[in-house]
């Protein structure tokens, strides 16, 4: 019996058989995969079997192109070959319906990507008229267990970068966190904001294309400017248009973080609505070439965003430690109210907060933008980390959120160097980490012992 | 652009599969914040849960699907708990972040391409649904919702979900009216009065996640069991917030809210998204291109849900139906 699309669809009040045929046909359809279809018997017309390789190894799929497919019949004989294409597809045309199986070549892979085992080949059913498909989804292939030991020093190295960026970001918010007592879930979408503005000023306003040289160099400090001063004005805004009338009105904290949530997938789509979704490097600095210390590569851009993320980080603690308003902002994250009594305007204070806590993200968006790539969702990604950050070093305690941030980057670093194979799951230790400080010291690493609940 | 079309599949929104899993979804939630003060920002979490212990079974050991029920309340269960234990005695943000780092942990967990022979990574697992198929009680294939075709897979679909919000939503009205639920209900209001009045807080609180995690978990369920798969994609931190506006929507403590919330909700969004789809296409009406394009309406769902929820938790946290003295914001 030949299964004919057609047919099926015809006419409503088919008989038994061809209601079980369209159901049949409704379960392949919103599958999208054709499973187990073996109503036609061999059939001689060609058909289409397309074969899908991609990277899943990030969230986002990416098609891989140039791998080399083998299919064949149940007798093991070769019966058509093809490579993919720039979206990862190969068309690959069968001399009939049937079992084939299909086998990824895996000396055509691209470097750096592997296949899990035993995923190699995959048996396919290819139906008359529908076709087949088969996906096939790659991973980073780990270091070999030679060059694991030597790359230990760079994994290191990329965490402390990682966790000075992060120390960026978590010191605003737990700078915010300790003065309002809100968990800000809209300080990702600051980041973000200002790594996508920093991006569109430098697109609007390029002095030079060239990769590197001033031109370059003043093409970024001018759109970082202007991007980090759009984060700024971004959370100071939000502090006098929502924080401060909530506050005002005696909202509690609950209603502030579900509110800080609602900002947060506005701004979060609204970037993905007009930036795009597909990633954007700042173009003057989108390739450099490495500077090789020893086992340890990085590259200059990298390595400057990493020294700028660090004297920054200095500065903060100089000006909370040495100056008027940094004793300020620890007199109202120790008891507001008692800060208020001796005098200190508060509501100035947390201004001041908001501000810096959107600045210091901006820039760590800036530097993490150049580091890997300008995207819609990058700064959610990374909120969670942020949250670990600061949960490791004790909830609104600055220092602490400098060494959770710290420890979280080497942590995630580590993790994705010891499982190479996987690096999609290395957010995945940091926060089961979380979870496990949280379970035996709920105060932190810098935290007070106090009852907490 | 036809109206009476786009007012069918909006109207068909409030009852279909998806405004189903939502709506179980929030009347979990609604169990954890409305009546306890416990904020979860975790409900992805065990609504994926649900998906996963009913589609894993099948696909890896063949089981039948109704079989796989007490697994799936065995494993809601076990989640509540891991989550229950190192946080419910903290303060109320710590359960926020360790909930919503724990529904993020399961989904990268399910997408990795390292399981993919048992959880499908990314594509997620598709064929589970056979048993549920084949309990379909009607022979007529098709049926007309207005002007909405569907099949009887979406009608068997929709008749069993709103059984089963009709049994947990009375399941909640008499578990609330109790002395259990005023335990509950003074938890939320004064932990402490609570607690001095020698309740076991921890052991409420703690059973309070477990009921709210099973019917979440149910409601998952519902929706890999509508879609036909059960697919990382679904269970993004958004689910939460989306029944979190849910709930708010209808009315925070209320246990008719939920079941409102989810209908207004889904009948809003596929209004806007076929309203979009409609004025986007290049044929009749059309939006100007530099505000909305056909690639770009999808998103605007999220800008929805944003600012409504900070537009109703701002200026009608009680939710259109809700009681302002029931509202469990403003505790700490």
């Amino acid at each position: 019996m030949r299964l004919n699309t057609a047919r099926l669809f015809d006419g409503l009040g088919g008989n038994l058989t061809r209601t079980r045929l369209r159901r049949a046909l409704q379960v392949l359809l919103a599958a999208c995969a054709f499973f187990a279809l073996t109503g036609g018997t061999a059939h001689a017309d060609e058909q289409t079997l397309q074969v899908r390789v991609q990277d899943a190894s990030e969230t986002k799929k990416v098609p891989v192109e140039g791998v080399h497919v083998v299919v064949t019949d149940a007798s093991g004989a070769v019966v058509a070959e093809g490579d993919t294409d720039e979206k990862g597809i190969a068309k690959i045309t069968v001399p009939s319906d049937g079992q084939f199986t299909v086998t990824v070549d895996t000396s055509t892979l691209p470097d750096g990507l592997t296949i899990p085992d035993g995923e190699e080949s995959r048996t396919v059913n290819v139906t008359a008229g529908l076709g087949g498909n088969a996906a096939f989804n790659l991973g980073h292939s780990g270091p070999t267990a030679a060059s694991k030991a030597s790359l230990f020093p760079k994994a290191v190295f990329n965490g402390i970068r990682f966790g000075l960026v992060i120390a960026i970001m978590s010191v605003g918010l737990s700078l915010i966190y300790a003065t309002t007592g809100l968990s800000n879930f809209a300080h990702a979408e600051t980041v973000t904001l200002g790594a996508a503005m920093t991006w569109t000023f430098a697109s609007w306003f390029p002095l030079s294309d060239a990769a590197g040289g001033w031109g370059a160099f003043g093409t970024l400090l001018f759109a970082s400017v202007l991007g980090i001063g759009t984060a700024t004005l971004f959370s100071g805004g939000l502090e006098l248009g929502v924080w401060r009338p909530m506050r005002r009105r005696g909202a509690g904290l609950t209603a502030m973080m579900i509110v800080s949530i609602g900002i947060a997938i506005f701004v979060r789509f609204a970037i993905q609505f007009r930036f795009g979704s597909q990633p954007k490097s700042y173009k003057q600095f989108a390739s450099q070439t490495n500077l090789n210390w020893g086992p340890i590569g990085v590259t200059p851009r990298d390595l400057a965003g990493a020294v700028l993320a660090l004297v920054v980080l200095l500065l903060i603690a100089g000006m909370l430690m040495y100056t008027r308003i940094g004793k300020a902002i620890r007199a109202v994250s120790d008891n507001p109210d008692l800060a208020s009594t001796t005098g200190i305007n508060t509501d100035k204070v947390i201004l001041t907060v908001w501000l810096l806590g959107g600045a210091l993200a901006g820039l760590s968006g800036v530097i993490f933008g150049l580091d890997e790539q300008v995207q819609w969702n990058m700064g959610t990604r990374l909120l969670l980390l942020m949250f670990a950050a600061i949960t490791l070093g004790g909830l609104g305690r600055p220092f602490g959120a400098l060494i959770g941030a710290l420890v979280v980057g080497i942590f995630v670093q580590l993790w994705a160097w010891w499982f190479g194979n996987f690096t999609d799951l290395k957010n995945i230790g940091a926060l089961a980490g979380m979870i496990l400080v949280l379970l035996f010291r709920p105060q932190g690493i810098l935290g007070k012992k106090e009852r907490i609940g | 652009m036809n109206w009476s079309q786009i007012l069918s599949n909006s109207l068909y929104a409030a009852f279909n599969a998806t405004a189903i899993g939502f709506c179980l979804a929030a009347i979990g939630l609604n169990v954890h914040f409305g009546y306890t003060g416990l904020l979860n920002f975790g409900q992805a979490g065990f609504a994926l849960v649900g998906a996963y212990s009913i589609a894993m079974p099948v696909h890896i050991w063949h089981w039948n699907l109704f079989a796989c029920i007490p697994v799936l309340i065995v494993m809601s269960s076990i989640f509540a708990l891991l989550l229950g234990i190192p946080t419910l005695r903290l303060r109320a943000d710590y359960l926020a972040i360790v909930t919503i780092a724990a529904a993020e942990i399961l989904r990268l967990l399910v997408s990795t391409p390292r399981w993919v022979k048992t959880t499908g990574a990314t594509d997620g697992l598709q064929n589970f649904t056979g048993d549920f198929r084949n309990s379909i009680p009607f022979d007529r294939p098709r049926f007309n919702f207005w002007k909405t075709p569907i099949t009887n897979y979406d009608l068997w679909v929709m008749i069993c979900g709103w059984s089963l919000v009709a049994i947990f939503s009375v399941l909640v009205w008499a578990l609330i009216r109790s002395p259990w639920g005023r335990v509950l209900r003074s938890i939320r209001e004064d932990e402490d009065a609570a607690r001095s009045l020698g309740k076991n807080v921890f052991a409420y609180k703690m059973v309070s996640l477990v009921l709210g995690g099973v019917i979440g978990a149910f409601g998952g369920a519902m929706l890999a069991i509508g879609n036909q798969s059960a697919n990382p994609i679904t269970f993004k931190t958004e689910l939460t917030f989306f029944a979190y506006v849910i709930v708010v929507l209808g009315g925070v403590g209320k246990v008719k809210g939920p079941i409102i919330g989810a209908m207004i909700f889904w009948m809003v969004i596929s209004f806007t998204e076929n309203f979009l789809a409609g004025a986007t296409d290049g044929k009749g009406f059309d939006l100007p291109t530099w505000l909305v394009d056909n690639k770009n309406f999808g998103f605007v769902r999220f800008l929805m849900v944003g600012l409504g929820l900070v537009v109703l938790v701002v200026f009608r946290p009680q939710g259109i139906f809700g009681d302002k003295r029931e509202q469990a914001f403003d505790v700490r």
